[in-house]
């Protein structure tokens, strides 16, 4: 089910604490969280779209460092957000150090 | 084949022959608009795009056995890009096709960018890896972790003189 922008940007910010960071582009935002220890986690959110499709969905996962399923979870908010930084510290997707 | 329509930046053309003219595969560079590519560069791409197709033996002078056809949808990003800035090291993009629209992103830092054209993804995508570098550079005094980041990012964008 297509996700909705609004909801995603909605529960970023208020449940998993992402701050709402500057960039140049008048149709997206970018979202930010500091986690003790790890790099910075940044995704970038559409402003000019309805609804967020499969692969789009998929690449905002890779953002937040899970898998898609991990990330709907969080949406559905059937994730915490002590969930959320527990994978994200131990078992994230992609890896942190993939490909640098 | 992936092209792009509008070329103010210098990405290579990855092209799959593979219906025409069976297992074939090409990478051009548009030379006309970007002549200082010497021969040597063009190998080295080659080879990046041979490495991440899993592919031995690519020379400058394809054909390439085997390759699969969804590598028709990669480009390599490399020189000048938006607001003095540059791409220093080739960096692999994917473009995937969604309803209408086109999406493009690094396998390395994850940025994407989107728009209705491959041109127009292709410059979303720039803006995106410039704020990613921004974000990340805003934090990379913050722990190691950052500062590793930025080192990464840094080896393959850098500011123009």
């Amino acid at each position: 089910m297509p996700l909705d922008p609004g909801k995603l940007e909605a529960v970023l910010g208020n449940k998993f604490e992402f701050k709402p960071s500057d960039g140049h582009s008048d149709n997206h935002k970018w979202y930010e969280l500091q986690l003790d220890g790890l790099p910075v986690i940044a995704t970038r959110v559409s402003h000019n779209k309805k609804e967020i499709r499969n692969k789009l969905e998929g690449m905002i996962a890779r953002q937040l460092r899970v898998r898609t399923p991990f990330f709907r979870e969080m949406v559905r908010c059937t994730k915490s957000r002590d969930d959320y930084y527990e994978k994200v510290r131990k078992d994230p997707f992609p890896p942190w150090n993939e490909r640098l | 084949m992936i092209t792009t329509q509008a070329q103010p930046f210098p990405v290579f053309q990855i092209q799959d022959r593979s219906r025409t003219r069976g297992a074939e595969f090409v990478v051009t560079t548009g030379s006309s608009q970007y002549p200082d590519l010497t021969t040597e560069f063009v190998g080295s791409m080659l080879n990046v795009a041979a490495m991440f197709a899993n592919v031995s033996d690519m020379t400058s002078e394809i054909p390439v056995k085997s390759l699969a056809a969804t590598f028709s949808m990669r480009h390599i990003l490399i020189g000048p890009i938006l607001e003095g800035w540059r791409i220093i090291r080739p960096l692999l993009l994917t473009i995937e096709e969604e309803d209408g629209s086109y999406l493009i992103s690094d396998d390395i830092f994850s940025v994407y960018g989107e728009g209705v054209s491959t041109p127009d993804a292709l410059r979303d995508y720039q803006i995106a890896l410039l704020d990613y570098y921004q974000i990340v550079a805003r934090h990379a005094k913050k722990n190691a972790a950052n500062s590793n980041l930025l080192e990464a990012l840094q080896r393959y964008l850098q500011q123009s003189v």
